[in-house]
């Protein structure tokens, strides 16, 4: 059972009631990424763009950070309104907000236990970690639906 | 030893980042991550740049093998374009001129 799959014009989705409550949770996740001090998801959801130039990398988020905000706030707004349990379609442009916000969801997660670069061993810690094993099951959706998005872009 | 009277002080020029040699180029950078599938970045390469399927997994190895790679280059403006692209992607990326 596959629950992505690219039918020829839209993207079919496939759920059961605890894949869809699990998903359902991303969104409130997401939006309170940097609600809380030293949040390690907001530094990495909101990387630098100037690594060496503190001016520069000022003024890119002064003039992008609101940008960001609101595209993936209307990701979170279209996945919340398409995901819910059982077998239907969504459109391709509501399948990237999806992988967007299923991608997001990974790396604030993993960020916030810490694992942020050069740990390629991280996934020997899904066995005795919940939120790690929340994004090995995120990354094997990712990986499904971009398969299907693949397909869709021929 | 005593600190100087006249300790360093970084001056903040404000023109600092317009005064560097316009002829170069600017450099979009994708660093390798350790949470990102292979196969998302991929399609984030075809879908943001519209490159073929073996260009964009030749970039995503650049990246994975040598932990970060030029992914396009441009007029400074398009490339803090394309970081911000990437950014919403979750890629992680950065712009630096040379």
């Amino acid at each position: 059972m596959t629950p992505f799959a690219w039918n020829g014009h839209s993207i079919t989705v496939r759920l059961d009631e605890h894949e869809a409550s699990l998903l359902a949770r991303l969104p409130l996740l997401l939006a309170g990424v940097g609600l809380e001090a030293d949040d390690a998801a907001a530094g990495r959801l909101y990387p630098a763009a100037y690594e060496e130039d503190e001016e520069a990398d000022g003024e890119y988020r002064r003039l992008m950070t609101g940008e960001l905000d609101r595209a993936r706030s209307e990701d979170r707004d279209v996945f919340a309104e398409t995901v819910r349990r059982g077998r239907y379609a969504i459109a391709v442009s509501d399948a990237e907000a999806w992988l967007r916000v299923i991608g997001d969801a990974r790396l604030a997660l993993a960020a916030r236990r810490g694992i942020l670069e050069g740990s390629d061993e991280w996934e020997q810690l899904i066995r005795i970690d919940p939120d790690l094993a929340l994004v090995a099951w995120l990354g094997h959706l990712q990986a499904v639906l971009v398969d299907a998005l693949a397909d869709a872009m021929g | 030893m005593t600190a100087p009277a006249e300790a360093p002080i970084r001056v903040d020029d404000p023109e600092s980042t317009e005064s560097r040699d316009p002829g170069l180029p600017w450099n979009v950078v994708v660093w390798n991550d350790p949470v990102n599938l292979m196969d998302y970045v991929v399609w984030v390469f075809r879908r943001l740049f519209g490159h073929s399927e073996q260009e964009a997994t030749r970039l995503m190895l650049a990246v994975h093998h040598e932990g970060r790679a030029v992914v396009a280059s441009g007029p400074r403006e398009r490339c803090e374009l394309d970081v911000y692209r990437l950014h919403h992607h979750g890629l992680w990326a950065t712009l630096e001129q040379g």
